[in-house]
């Protein structure tokens, strides 16, 4: 059977929150936040949010009437976040604009200030300080800075999974980091979450990202290394854990060990991941290899379950 | 308690407490009274007034400020007496033998030290003038004459723009202030070079600098008490980032006060203190200081206040406030208002900080992301004129136009507009530097630029001659600028305390101490047990000539020593 790969089928609320965004509910909206227990559901939420085009104008109604309301504060700044990317484009670095790198210091400047505004009235808002990880990527402010900032976060929220995921790619050599330091904090994330909390996943996003470094023919040999094989194992068996029952990021999480496992050719752990994704599917990472990814996650997940 | 009287037309205020005693006659007039041409002259006139008093047994000093001059001494009644009538006599006729001397001890004085956040904000805040020319070098030293400086005195250092303190046993019989007569004179308005605030420039090696104007007040010295505990907590304790993390205000001498926060950084820690920094900032900015805090703070300005030598201790500042025309304030008065100043007061103030402030970060940095504007390094506009191509290749071109020069090329220009022209420094080697009121800076070197001889006087001819400086000859050029932005960029450094020649010179006389020393003492260990030698003639004048040499080195080392610290204003 044909996995489900729309996120909504696993998490409802996406679909109640672009509903609310598009007709402008900020109430419904609020009540959503409000009702999320887990950090890192409050994150994708936020991330989801940012992608609704026009929600700016409904966030700055509800500033204006509540100049103090830090949720709309961080979601605006989530948003203007989103637009300064969308200002920079995908394109290389070389390749961007002066217009394009102009409106992206713009709005992360805008984005950064409102949450500079947030953490100074309440240094405990754990998305402020996620969103405050990203928005010190992207303005260059330091690898320093950004460790303070996830400290921060940490000291609010510990094991805090998004800001994890934030901080990995400020540690990227992409990103100024190395690839020493990038692993290092990787297997720190994994050392410190809690039974079934979600931070082995950062190992496995870690090892995509050094896999998907190396040239394509070199790129089987690394992840056939004995040392990658037993981090992935050891951080899988995390993820696997019975306690781990998380809504937001498992799926993910299971796709990206899915993948490296299965390219390893070890159908018995990737069937494990594909098993406990059940019938959903994700194309993230799997748009990596090219080509259709869904297609490529589902011949993946056959051959597995099928062997394994 | 304080008591008011006055000496020979000099208002004066005094504390009786037992010891030695104390006094200090301070003058309305400091550095903001000059202009960057004539800067230093105070400091000169400070220094020449004091030799007389020589180098007594008591503890005697002078200081220049922005806005006060202050003459000061502890020792006996009769010290205070005759230190007090020496100044003043010394003031209406300064001992102008001493003139060059002094001017070298105060190049020493000014190559010795060490700039602190007023000198690196200065220029930024005021421009090159007012408050602001604690930046530079006192460049008015090298033009003015013994006329200048006795006719700055004059105008300046008279009995209508004195106040006087005085603390002891009883009040000294028998004062005198012979002081010329003159009336008391204004403070000067301070300048502004920043169009916006809150602003920021970026310089130096690490050290993450916070400046702010804020109006004298209780609730100010609490924001700054409130910060000095927010920094240290926050970027030492809590985040281990800095070592030295602090705050402090100070008044300026015209009802406002200048609060400055530093925070130090190891070179990979530099963000994460910027970030800290500009965090707390807007922290206290956002929230002000809680009731608790704010109680603590309280308790400990308290206690100062309520130590037994608190009066004795405000005396020279309750001076200046005479003088500055600010009502006197007693410490009961000043309590009352400590323990009255609200919270909300207090947030009122860091949100007013906040917006006032002036943010320096470590070099190649910004800080527009946390809202802050940056600090003009270059001017809106060129001046209209003739552009005259630079001979080095990506370097800016020069316009020379009725009103001013300016330096331009694709990123920018720099102008320093005659009208508004704070000083030209003129080397005898043909090099200029014209330095507006605004700070901008343009350096003309000979050769540089593809201009006729003509031009470049016309340059002279219309530059005011109030701001003409005539600069010795120097060792070496500075090096051509890349842009106009890095010519015009703020920077006025002192030059380096020795030259390579100097510092040569050092390390050979050094040496030569070191080697005669030790032939002295193997001579007088030797001769120790050989008497043939103690019978010779020779061998005298031989240790005579080494013992004379030692003693002159050590005495130039000694000398060197005291002058740095008769220097100490």
């Amino acid at each position: 059977m044909r996995p489900v790969f729309d996120p909504a089928a696993v998490v409802p609320e996406l679909t109640r929150l672009h509903h609310a965004a598009v007709a402008g509910d900020w109430q419904a909206i609020d009540t959503l936040f409000a009702e999320e227990p887990d950090p890192y559901g409050i994150v994708v939420l936020a991330d989801t949010l940012s992608e609704i085009a026009g929600v700016e104008q409904l966030l700055g109604r509800v500033l204006e009437y509540q100049p103090h309301n830090l949720l709309a504060t961080a979601l605006l700044a989530g948003r203007h976040t989103h637009l300064a990317w969308d200002a920079r484009t995908d394109a290389p670095a070389k390749g961007v604009t002066p217009e394009g790198w102009a409106g992206f210091r713009a709005h992360l400047n805008q984005a950064e200030q409102l949450l500079i505004r947030a953490t100074a009235l309440d240094p405990g808002h754990a998305l402020a300080w996620t969103m405050r990880i990203t928005t010190a990527m992207g303005l260059s402010l330091g690898q320093s800075e950004s460790e303070r900032r996830y400290r921060n976060l940490a000291k609010a929220s510990p094991s805090p999974y998004g800001g994890q995921r934030n901080r990995l790619q400020q540690l990227l050599p992409k990103w100024g980091g190395s690839w020493e330091a990038a692993h290092a904090f990787a297997q720190a994330c994994l050392r410190e979450a809690p039974p079934g909390g979600l931070g082995g996943a950062i190992v496995a996003m870690y090892h995509v990202d050094r896999w998907s470094s190396f040239a394509a023919q070199d790129r089987p040999e690394y992840l056939r290394r004995p040392q990658v094989r037993q981090e992935l194992a050891e951080a899988a068996a995390s993820v696997l854990h019975p306690a781990c029952r998380a809504r937001y990021g498992f799926i993910t999480a299971h796709s990206m060990f899915a993948m490296l496992a299965s390219l390893a050719d070890d159908q018995r752990a990737a069937a494990a991941h594909f098993r406990a994704m059940g019938p959903y599917g994700h194309t993230y990472p799997w748009a990596l290899l090219g080509g259709d990814a869904e297609a490529v996650f589902t011949e993946h997940r056959d051959r597995a379950l099928a062997q394994g | 308690m304080i008591h008011q009287f006055e000496v020979d037309g000099v208002p004066a205020v005094f504390v009786q407490r037992p010891g030695r005693f104390a006094a200090g006659l301070v003058f309305r007039v400091g550095w903001a009274d000059e202009t960057l041409a004539r800067h230093g002259v105070t400091h000169l006139v400070e220094h020449l007034a004091l030799y007389r008093s020589g180098v007594a047994d008591h503890h005697l000093n002078g200081t220049t400020g922005p806005l006060h001059t202050h003459f000061h001494l502890e020792g006996t009644e009769a010290d205070v007496s005759s230190f007090l009538l020496s100044v003043c006599q010394s003031l209406t006729a300064l001992p102008m033998e001493r003139l060059e001397t002094e001017k070298d001890i105060l190049r020493t004085e000014e190559a010795g030290r060490s700039p602190g956040a007023a000198e690196a904000t200065g220029q930024w805040r005021y421009g090159a003038q007012s408050h602001g020319l604690c930046s530079y070098p006192e460049w008015g030293l090298h033009g003015v004459d013994e006329r200048a400086v006795q006719q700055w005195a004059d105008t300046w250092f008279t009995q209508g723009n004195a106040a006087l303190w005085v603390a002891g046993e009883r009040l000294p019989q028998g004062l005198r202030l012979p002081l010329r007569p003159g009336r008391r004179m204004p403070v000067p308005a301070a300048t502004s070079a920043l169009p916006v605030t809150p602003a920021y420039f970026s310089g130096g090696k690490g050290q993450v600098l916070f400046e702010t104007v804020l109006p004298r007040s209780t609730a100010t010295a609490l924001y700054a008490a409130c910060l000095d505990r927010e920094f240290f907590r926050v970027l030492r304790q809590e985040g281990g980032y800095s070592y030295t993390a602090t705050a402090a205000q100070a008044h300026r001498g015209d009802g406002w006060s200048t609060v400055v926060a530093l925070a130090d950084a190891l070179p990979e820690q530099q963000d994460a203190v910027l970030g800290g920094f500009v965090d707390v900032l807007a922290r206290l900015a956002a929230v002000g200081v809680p009731q608790h805090e704010l109680d603590a703070l309280r308790r400990r300005v308290d206690e100062e206040y309520t130590q037994p030598d608190a009066e004795a201790g405000r005396l020279s500042g309750l001076a200046a406030d005479l003088l500055s025309g600010l009502p006197p304030r007693t410490i009961e008065e000043l309590r009352a208002e400590l323990w009255s100043t609200t919270a909300e007061e207090v947030h009122a103030v860091a949100r007013q900080a906040h917006a006032a402030g002036l943010l320096r970060v470590p070099n190649g940095r910004r800080a527009d992301w946390a809202g802050y504007t940056a600090a003009p390094t270059t001017s809106s506009v060129a001046v209209a004129g003739k552009r005259h191509r630079s001979r080095e290749k990506d370097a800016p071109d020069l316009v020379l136009g009725p009103e001013g020069v300016s330096l331009v090329d694709d990123e920018g220009a720099a102008t320093v507009r005659y009208d508004a022209c704070a000083a030209v420094l003129n080397w005898p080697d043909g090099g200029r530097r014209l330095i507006g009121t605004d700070g901008i800076t343009i350096q003309l070197e000979p050769g540089c630029f593809d201009v006729d001889v003509q031009s470049l006087a016309m340059v002279d001819a219309a530059v005011p001659a109030h701001a003409l400086v005539r600069m010795p000859p120097r060792q070496q050029r500075p090096a051509a600028p890349r842009t106009a932005a890095a010519q015009a960029a703020k920077a006025a450094p002192a030059g380096p305390p020795f030259t390579k020649v100097q510092r040569f010179m050092l390390t050979v006389f050094t040496a030569a101490a070191w080697v005669w020393g030790v032939i002295l003492a193997f001579a007088v260990a030797g001769a120790a047990g050989d008497t043939s030698m103690l019978t010779d003639p020779a061998t005298y004048v031989l240790y005579g000539v080494m013992g004379a040499v030692e003693a002159a080195l050590i005495r130039s080392v000694l000398r060197r020593r005291r002058l740095r610290k008769a220097a100490g204003g």
